[in-house]
């Protein structure tokens, strides 16, 4: 996927709920970059170059984990609004 | 409707206003303007009666306040890190060469011999043994030096020819001199008013630290550009 595709991605996947600011994007790309999460390949695509990523098998175990510890946190927010004191 | 697809002279004004906001590295460049260009095709699509001008606008507008310089900061800000973390495991295994071993061993153990003549006061033909030896040695030191200073040089030559890197080619530049770390070494020594024979002593200290610099700043070129052209596929 290259840049452009995946704000286009997140704001059709979440049917413009969400929205992927460019200057966000790329910061965090370079970030997971650095980290070894992602890889890149440029190609030339209508006379320019295009950069795309692709996650490392790092990046797709790291993502993983990290979305069961969010899926956690989620049903840990909701048992604890779910509670009920014993006395009242 | 066929879609609208910039030409070349489109792309190449897109790169204009690009560098006219400030952007001088090439790798941003090139990221910033495939997205930008997706964009502007994309508000001209939407609205065949745009002017490309006006579209340029639009698209700008969603990157946001400074949008391409935040882009940019951060890319400067991780090749500074990327240089610091090739730095390490290049100066160790420039550490582990054989030369560097071998010359520090030859330094340290002239050194000691020389250390031991002086203690003992003994004024014979193996101190002018000694004073000619780490004399000749100095010259040597200084030769393997200067080839590895070469070396390097080269090295930067080589790269120099890619327009991506040269930004972090500067940074790399900009590291550390380890000789600026001798002369420090040197200058304390006058200070102190150490016995001039110790000046070949430094001397050779000198020429080792260069010839680790020098190799500790080629194997760093070295290992940025294995890890960032490994990933660039050029036309």
């Amino acid at each position: 996927m290259y840049g452009y595709e995946i704000t286009k991605a997140v704001k059709e996947a979440s049917k413009g709920k969400m929205l992927l600011n460019e200057a966000a994007l790329y910061p965090s790309l370079h970030k997971l970059e650095s980290e070894g999460m992602i890889e890149t390949e440029s190609k030339l695509v209508n006379g320019r170059m295009r950069k795309y990523y692709r996650l490392t098998q790092k990046g797709n175990q790291e993502s993983i984990d990290q979305l069961s510890i969010l899926k956690e946190a989620i049903t840990s927010l909701q048992n604890v609004l779910k509670y009920k004191l014993s006395y009242e | 409707m066929n879609k609208i697809v910039l030409d070349e002279t489109q792309l190449l004004q897109l790169k204009k206003f690009i560098i006219s906001k400030g952007i001088k590295e090439e790798d941003v460049i090139h990221e910033i303007l495939d997205h930008f260009a997706c964009k502007v095709e994309e508000v001209m699509n939407d609205n065949i009666y745009l002017s490309f001008e006006k579209a340029i606008e639009h698209a700008y507008f969603s990157f946001g306040y400074n949008g391409f310089k935040k882009i940019s900061l951060q890319y400067e800000k991780r090749m500074t890190q990327m240089v610091w973390t090739e730095f390490k495991p290049a100066l160790l295994k420039v550490m582990q060469s054989k030369l560097i071993v071998c010359s520090f061993v030859w330094c340290t153990s002239l050194f000691m011999l020389m250390f031991y003549i002086e203690w003992n006061k003994i004024e014979n033909r193996m101190h002018e043994f000694v004073t000619y030896s780490a004399v000749i040695s100095f010259i040597i030191f200084n030769a393997i030096r200067f080839h590895g200073s070469m070396i390097a040089k080269a090295g930067l030559a080589d790269m120099a020819f890619d327009k991506n890197i040269k930004m972090w080619q500067k940074k790399v530049i900009k590291m550390p001199r380890i000789d600026s770390l001798n002369l420090l070494f040197i200058l304390s020594f006058i200070l102190l008013k150490v016995d001039p024979n110790y000046f070949i002593i430094i001397f050779m200290t000198l020429s080792l630290g260069g010839l680790l610099n020098s190799f500790t700043r080629k194997e760093t070129m070295k290992r940025m550009n294995n890890k960032l052209n490994n990933r660039f596929v050029y036309e």
